[in-house]
């Protein structure tokens, strides 16, 4: 599925908060139009990694590339201005900026007020919950609906790389199901291309093409989705089987 | 009961409310971005009256006279102080944005005896007087033991102001990127803010609106010096304290309530205590609400 000119090239990237090395070398690419989940155990880096890409945890060595072009110590809000967008761990809605506000935030950086209109009325069209909220501080919807939230506000920046952390988190089955829905449709509708991390492998490789797991900080393994799935230690580290 | 007297107590409080709101909300404003008390803030509501002063001065001796000096020179005190208020931060602030907390807060005391000394310096150590330059209105006659026309004109543009920055915060792209920020700066860089300029433009407003005040208040009292920002400091950071701290809305009404309760205070009781009153203030707030009136419930590491 790699192509010659990935979207997103990650180069060996080493990666700090303060002297501790969270990321010690990490390679990935993800191609135009693909699902790319990124598994691991608690504190193996995957946040770490969606945070060097946006910039806020730079890393302090290796390179990152978007669309051929290095991104790496480049400024967050200028990363987001080539196309980048992350739904971080834990939704991070504005709490008192209303729903609507908060997804005018997600097209903050966007000129375009006749785009935005029509993606704001889709968007509430797809999410009808928020749709009924929308005047309500964000701070006051319910988990589910703060993903929903977190997630159209995403798609209201029209992204080319969509950054998802743990979408599914401690969430309702039922809702984890729609979100995971929701998250097929965005590619295949829009064909946005996706990182995607994941706790539950077993959904994340039913979504992605492929998968890379990451351990400790490097990755140790890197294959299609149903090869993952087949794999033996993953099934026994992640699937749970 | 004299009503005369008590409606010139409550003019009294109101003109020092809204003096102590406009400075207030340049502390609350700051500290709700990067949760920094400004400790030099009241020196730029200062700089803001000396830098009027100075261009009255050229004006006068140019041979103009009335309310368009005091257009122009609070338009240059504007323009000035929020330079200033903008150079602050890049100089004494930014350089320390990952540092421990109290290294920011060192850095503001120092900038604050700074730019104090530097005025004195420059300037002098003794009063100036500052002219008076709103006439007394002659419909204000029969309240004239009430209120003055440069307190109404205090009123007026504290409202103005006031209603302008609430436009701005609620509507303006730039004002939803400043709470945006407030909120959760992370995530407002993730959403393609570009927080130091957000952090600039904190500063020169809240510097702009010191100045306004510093400029009102002067051609209201009458004379200025070096110190008159340090203590019209501490008293707007009680204010806004007492509002809760990173509120704006608080800022003013903590403006207001101190402004009153120390013009009823020397009024009908001492004016010996004057300024004690806003220190007892500051220890009740924080022993009894460390929130603040409008404040978030929440204990802020200050
Ligand atoms: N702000 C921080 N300061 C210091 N260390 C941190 C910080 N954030 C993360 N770390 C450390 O970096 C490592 C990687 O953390 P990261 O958050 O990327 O893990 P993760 O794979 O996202 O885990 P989880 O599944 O629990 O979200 C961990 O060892 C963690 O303790
Ligand atoms: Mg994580």
């Amino acid at each position: 599925m790699i192509t010659p000119e990935p979207l997103l090239k990650i180069d060996d990237i080493h990666s700090f908060y303060g002297n501790i090395e969270a990321l010690k070398g990490i390679r990935l690419e993800v191609a135009e139009a693909e699902v790319v989940t990124l598994i691991g155990a608690n504190g193996a880096g995957k946040s770490t990694t969606l945070m060097s890409i946006c910039g806020l945890t730079p890393p302090r060595r290796g390179a990152i590339y978007f669309q051929g072009e290095p991104i790496h110590g480049l400024a967050p809000h200028r990363i987001v201005a080539r196309g980048i967008v992350q739904v971080p761990e834990g939704r991070r809605i504005f709490p008192e900026l209303t729903v609507l506000e908060n997804l005018g935030m997600g097209a903050f950086l966007r000129r375009d007020p006749q785009g935005i209109k029509a993606d704001l009325d889709d968007l509430l069209g797809l999410f009808p919950i928020l749709a009924q909220r929308r005047r309500q501080p964000g701070g006051t919807l319910s988990g589910g609906e703060q993903q929903m939230l977190a997630i159209a506000r995403a798609l209201m920046g029209r992204p080319r790389l969509l950054l998802l952390d743990e979408p599914s988190l401690g969430l309702a089955p039922l809702v984890v199901r729609r979100i995971f829905e929701t998250i097929a449709a965005i590619n295949r509708e829009r064909r946005t291309t996706i990182l995607l991390v994941e706790q539950n492998a077993n959904l994340a490789l039913k979504v992605a093409h492929r998968g890379y797991v990451l351990e400790n900080g490097r990755i140790t393994l890197a294959a299609d989705a149903a090869a993952l799935v087949a794999d033996e230690r993953v099934r026994q580290a992640y699937l749970g089987i | 009961m004299n009503w005369d007297y008590l409606l010139s107590l409550f003019m009294g409080g109101l003109t020092r409310g809204s003096i102590y709101a406009l400075i207030a909300l340049g502390y609350t404003m700051v500290y709700g971005i990067i949760s920094l008390i400004n400790f030099a803030h009241g020196e730029i509501y200062m700089i803001g009256a000396f830098t009027a002063l100075i261009v009255i001065g050229v004006l006068t001796l140019a041979g103009w006279n009335g309310m368009a000096i005091l257009l122009i020179a609070a338009a240059a005190a504007v323009v000035y102080a929020a330079a200033y208020g903008w150079t602050m931060e890049r100089i004494a602030y930014r350089p320390l944005r990952r540092a421990p907390r109290l290294s920011a807060l060192i850095s503001a005391i120092g900038m604050s005896l700074f730019l104090q000394n530097y005025v004195r310096m420059a300037q002098t150590a003794n009063f100036l007087p500052f002219p008076n330059l709103i006439p007394d209105f002659a419909c204000l006659k029969p309240v004239a033991h009430i209120v003055r026309a440069s307190e109404i004109v205090i009123y007026a543009v504290t409202a103005l102001v006031m209603l302008l920055l609430t436009l701005l915060v609620k509507f303006t792209r730039m004002g939803k990127a400043m709470r945006a920020t407030a909120q959760d700066r992370e995530m407002a860089m993730l959403s393609g803010v570009d927080v130091d300029q957000v952090i600039s433009l904190t500063f020169i407003i809240g510097s702009a609106i010191a100045a306004i005040g510093g400029v009102l208040i002067a051609s209201h009292v009458g004379q200025i010096n070096f110190y008159i920002g340090f203590l019209a400091g501490i008293k707007a950071f009680v204010a806004a304290v007492l509002g809760g701290i990173g509120s704006m809305p608080g800022a003013v009404l903590g403006g207001l309530v101190l402004g009153w309760t120390e013009s009823f205070f020397t009024g009908y009781v001492s004016s010996d205590y004057e300024d004690v009153f806003a220190f007892l203030f500051l220890v009740g707030i924080l022993i009894f609400r460390p929130s603040g009136l409008l404040g978030r419930k929440q204990t802020e590491k200050v």
